[in-house]
């Protein structure tokens, strides 16, 4: 994965990163009025004002991870969007959602990375606010935690080609209808299919 | 791995006794009331400092979650959450529960003054490089081998890998390992001399120290310090150079360091057969790229004339 090293590709990772939660939390906005969703703890009182693409370039510039935490975290959001359907991303916990999930892949990931109550001050919540989504992320997704390389790297494929293709926006918007969450945007079947599977499936 | 709504782990479980008594928290022997079957209970203090979940508990179980299956790996059979008297957040890592570990089992027969019979060396050898081949197919760095945290039962002398804290997924590209890993004792040269980015053979230098251990009850390169550690193992193995070692002597912490030559293992590991001296001298290789891996050791004729069919 030497392509991670280079520079210029994070700043645009993030970006279209970014963009696209931002539009799946708004399709799930939509949605919403029309589904019984559960509340969970990820559930802000509040639509936070700062934007998706502001608070995760404040992750990045903070958290000082691998950069593959981003790529693993991405892979955590759409395992967790798998596992807990009811819950799917909206404005109200993408934030949440984000902070936690870059926390754990970095604490999973990195041998040498930041404690919770530095992430809690990054992601703009307490301490205690943020143990809590620890633990409810992490049982959240089984404690499914680990990457394959070969997940990881049909994640990462997916994402270098988009980023290829068009500058971010529109992407998201072209193939993203709707009525469709992260989980049908994104579900590669990672455990049981083999590599060859999932580009089959990404070229479908 | 349910979060619990009804029952909590105080209510499913009785403790029994206090084994043991980690960094985050004690295990007990505990009783699952439902079954009455004896599991080990992790407990793991949370929400009391900057931390959070520990590092250690979120990889240990992530990694036993898809490791648990193999015969020769600890098997986690559930994660609870419950409440200590305080009302603080604990897990509880439910347990598979063994009665020895290997550390132990050295221990008793350096008391008695008796050796390990060569037969049992052989089968504790083999589930280990079985397990330790399982873990590595799976992409697993256990980084911290050492028979503390070989588990075992002695009436079916049944060998298991646990304490999967220190694991690592090795296969994703990450800024750089620590070298703060592994006790000292079964610390590969290559850790110890600060390269940064090691590999499965790691896990094949504590084999090769664990193997010489239980045939001489007594620890191989016992060093009290990273540069004793080295030292001990320059003495036996004789101090690596360029030859043997391509790269050696550009790896962080290296220094020009007293010269010995290698002297004979037999010497140095007494009551092991050729075969057996032969296997550990594949696992001490220091290049790590010739060291054997556990796969290939357990095709080694050392493990010729044993009943596998068990194991």
């Amino acid at each position: 994965m030497a392509e991670l090293e280079n520079p210029s590709l994070m700043p645009n990772l993030i970006t279209y990163l970014s963009c696209l939660l931002q539009k799946v939390a708004e399709s799930n906005d939509v949605n919403c009025r029309f589904q019984p969703q559960k509340v969970s703890v990820f559930h802000g009182l509040t639509r936070p004002t700062i934007s998706i693409q502001s608070y995760l370039d404040r992750i990045y510039k903070y958290a000082n991870c691998s950069p593959s935490c981003f790529i693993v975290a991405y892979i955590y959001l759409d395992r967790f969007a798998q596992k807990q359907p009811t819950l799917p991303i909206n404005s109200f916990n993408v934030h949440r959602l984000l902070i936690t999930s870059v926390m754990v892949a970095a604490k999973f990931m990195d041998d040498i990375y930041y404690n919770n109550a530095y992430y809690a001050k990054v992601g703009g919540i307490s301490r205690t606010e943020m143990n809590y989504l620890e633990v409810d992320f992490l049982f959240g997704l089984g404690f499914h935690l680990n990457v394959a390389p070969n997940t990881f790297h049909t994640y990462f494929t997916y994402l270098q080609r988009e980023l290829m293709l068009q500058p971010p926006p529109s992407i998201a918007e072209s193939s993203l209808s709707l009525d469709r969450s992260l989980k049908v945007h994104l579900c590669f079947n990672e455990e049981e299919s083999s590599h060859q599977n999932q580009q089959q499936q990404l070229a479908v | 791995m349910e979060k619990p709504r009804q029952i909590s782990a105080m209510e499913a479980f009785e403790k029994l006794e206090k084994v043991g008594e980690g960094t985050y928290g004690k295990v007990y022997r505990a009783r699952e009331r439902a079954t009455g079957k004896i599991v080990a209970l992790k407990k793991t203090r949370l929400h009391e400092d900057d931390e959070g979940v520990p590092p250690t508990t979120l990889r240990e179980v992530s990694i036993l979650r898809m490791l648990s299956r193999d015969p020769h790996v600890v098997r986690l059979m559930d994660v609870k959450q419950g409440q200590n008297k305080e009302g603080k957040t604990v897990l509880y890592l439910v347990f598979e529960y063994m009665d020895t570990d290997l550390k132990k089992y050295i221990r008793s027969f350096r008391q008695t003054g008796e050796n390990i019979p060569v037969n049992i060396v052989k089968s504790l050898m083999y589930q280990l490089c079985k397990g330790v081949a399982f873990c590595h197919g799976h992409g697993v760095l256990h980084r911290d081998l050492k028979p503390h945290n070989l588990l075992m039962d002695r009436k079916t002398m049944t060998l298991k890998i646990a304490d999967l804290g220190l694991a690592r997924a090795f296969t994703l590209p990450i800024k750089k390992y620590t070298h703060e890993i592994l006790t000292l004792w079964y610390r590969a040269p290559e850790v110890l001399l600060g390269a940064t980015h090691y590999s499965t053979a790691v896990d094949m230098w504590s084999v090769a120290c664990i193997f010489a251990e239980l045939v001489t009850k007594q620890a191989l390169f016992p060093g009290d310090s990273e540069l004793q550690q080295l030292l001990h193992i320059f003495r036996l193995l004789g101090t690596p150079n360029e030859q043997v070692w391509p790269g050696v002597s550009s790896l962080p912490n290296w220094h020009e360091y007293p010269q010995w030559s290698s002297q004979s293992l037999a010497s140095a590991v007494p009551n092991l057969d050729s075969d057996g001296l032969h296997l550990l001298s594949e696992m001490l290789q220091y290049d790590p790229a010739k060291r054997i891996s556990a796969k290939k050791a357990m095709e080694h004729p050392y493990f010729a004339d044993l009943n596998k069919a068990y194991l």
